[in-house]
């Protein structure tokens, strides 16, 4: 697998580099967007996905039959999470590195930028809650319940541009125009398939992350309470009081 | 299990750094080796084509004026072009710093979670021979 995901990188960064034609009114930096966009998807599935796995962990985990399935289901969502956020603090670093050159300023206050910020921020106090819950399983749902709320913030970033416009180009969706020759399409769906695999072996290893921080906690209860067993059984036992005066 | 983990780190880690170093020499020979063919045009990202230079006319003999006209129109194309590669120099800067934080921060973030197993692993290992120990001495 690791084989596969880095494979994937090293042709993405080759069709980025050698095969996309340099664009004509931005030059060399446009060759951003295809990392920036295939970024942006990456933090954008890992948001959603978090937030339908939280959801989905808020019903699974009133179920006492279904205990396991809940832990499987909350290990999906805080690895899911994670990775959102690391992808969108990649998309928040290298947009305005793109956006100097371009629009002359590295930020500018349009919803659709502004609505990126407040998900991140509001992922990464989903992550603080979550991880300060451990294996509480109050903090666990309070956690689940802000990521739910990132749902539709995710929906609204999509759309933004098409409901309140802004600086940003609709060129995925066609209304900008936009990524005519067929070397630069073929690029950027290279790029988004070699990020969204990486994205997913990436959240492989932080559920497996999380699978070993469970055992730990575990055994360190199992470790409890066998030397609670042990103190028990060395410790002198009370005399029985003698009854004759 | 440690051997796993290290396995695991070892083949994630190299392929990484592999590709750190790759894009970073990309970013210095790729635009070097674009700069050094002629400039083609390609279709805008945006939809739009790039304006053409004007071309110059054909000036007859003893048409000042012609040939004045034609010193204008080339000035301007020069000066467009001049602009052009400012613009991508400029440009070419933003794209390696922009590649160097996209790798910096994957790697950053793998040499954590490989530190994080590792001492999650050694800790598992230590913990499993203190239960091994207390059922010892307990029979």
């Amino acid at each position: 697998m690791p084989a596969v995901v880095a494979a994937g990188l090293f042709a993405a960064l080759y069709l980025t580099f050698f095969v996309a034609p340099r664009e004509a009114t931005m030059g060399e930096v446009q060759r951003i967007f295809y990392f920036h966009v295939a970024s942006a998807f990456a933090a954008l599935i890992g948001w959603v996905g978090c937030a339908i796995a939280s959801l989905v962990y808020l019903i699974v985990v009133a179920r006492p039959t279904q205990q396991p399935l809940a832990r499987t289901i909350d290990r999906l969502s805080f690895a899911l999470g994670e990775v959102g956020v690391l992808f969108g603090a990649i998309v928040l670093i290298t947009g305005p590195l793109w956006a100097k050159p371009v629009w002359q300023v590295y930020w500018t206050w349009e919803p659709r930028l502004v609505l990126m910020l407040l998900t991140q921020f509001l992922f990464i106090g989903y992550l603080v809650l979550r991880a300060y819950a451990k294996q509480d399983v109050a903090g666990k749902k309070l956690a689940a319940g802000i990521a739910v709320i990132g749902g539709p913030a995710v929906y609204l970033i999509h759309v933004a541009v098409e409901l309140w416009g802004g600086n940003h180009p609709q060129v995925v969706s066609g209304a900008g125009g936009g990524l005519q020759h067929p070397d630069m399409q073929l690029t950027f769906a290279f790029t988004v398939g070699a990020i969204l695999l990486f994205a997913g072996y990436l959240v492989h290893l932080r559920m497996e992350r999380h699978r070993l921080e469970t055992q730990l906690e575990d055994t360190h209860l199992e470790l409890d309470d066998l030397e609670e067993a042990a103190l028990s059984a060395s410790a002198p036992k009370p005399q029985p009081k003698d009854s004759t005066p | 299990m440690t051997a796993l983990c290290a396995r695991l780190a070892r083949a994630t880690i190299i392929p990484l750094a592999v590709l750190a170093v790759v894009t970073a020499v990309l970013c210095l020979v790729a635009p070097m080796a674009a700069h050094a063919q002629e400039a083609q045009p390609s279709p805008s990202s945006y939809g739009a084509a790039p304006t053409p230079a004007a071309p110059t006319a054909v000036v007859a003999p003893n048409d000042f004026e012609g040939l004045l006209r034609n010193c204008d129109i080339v000035a301007k194309n020069t000066a467009r072009e001049l602009s052009a590669c400012n613009t991508d120099a400029v440009g070419v800067d933003f794209l390696g710093a922009a590649y160097m934080a996209l790798w910096a921060i994957l790697m950053v973030f793998f040499v954590l979670l490989r530190q994080r197993q590792k001492r999650l692993v050694d800790e598992i290992q230590a913990l499993r021979e203190r239960l091994a120990r207390l059922g010892d001495d307990r029979t």
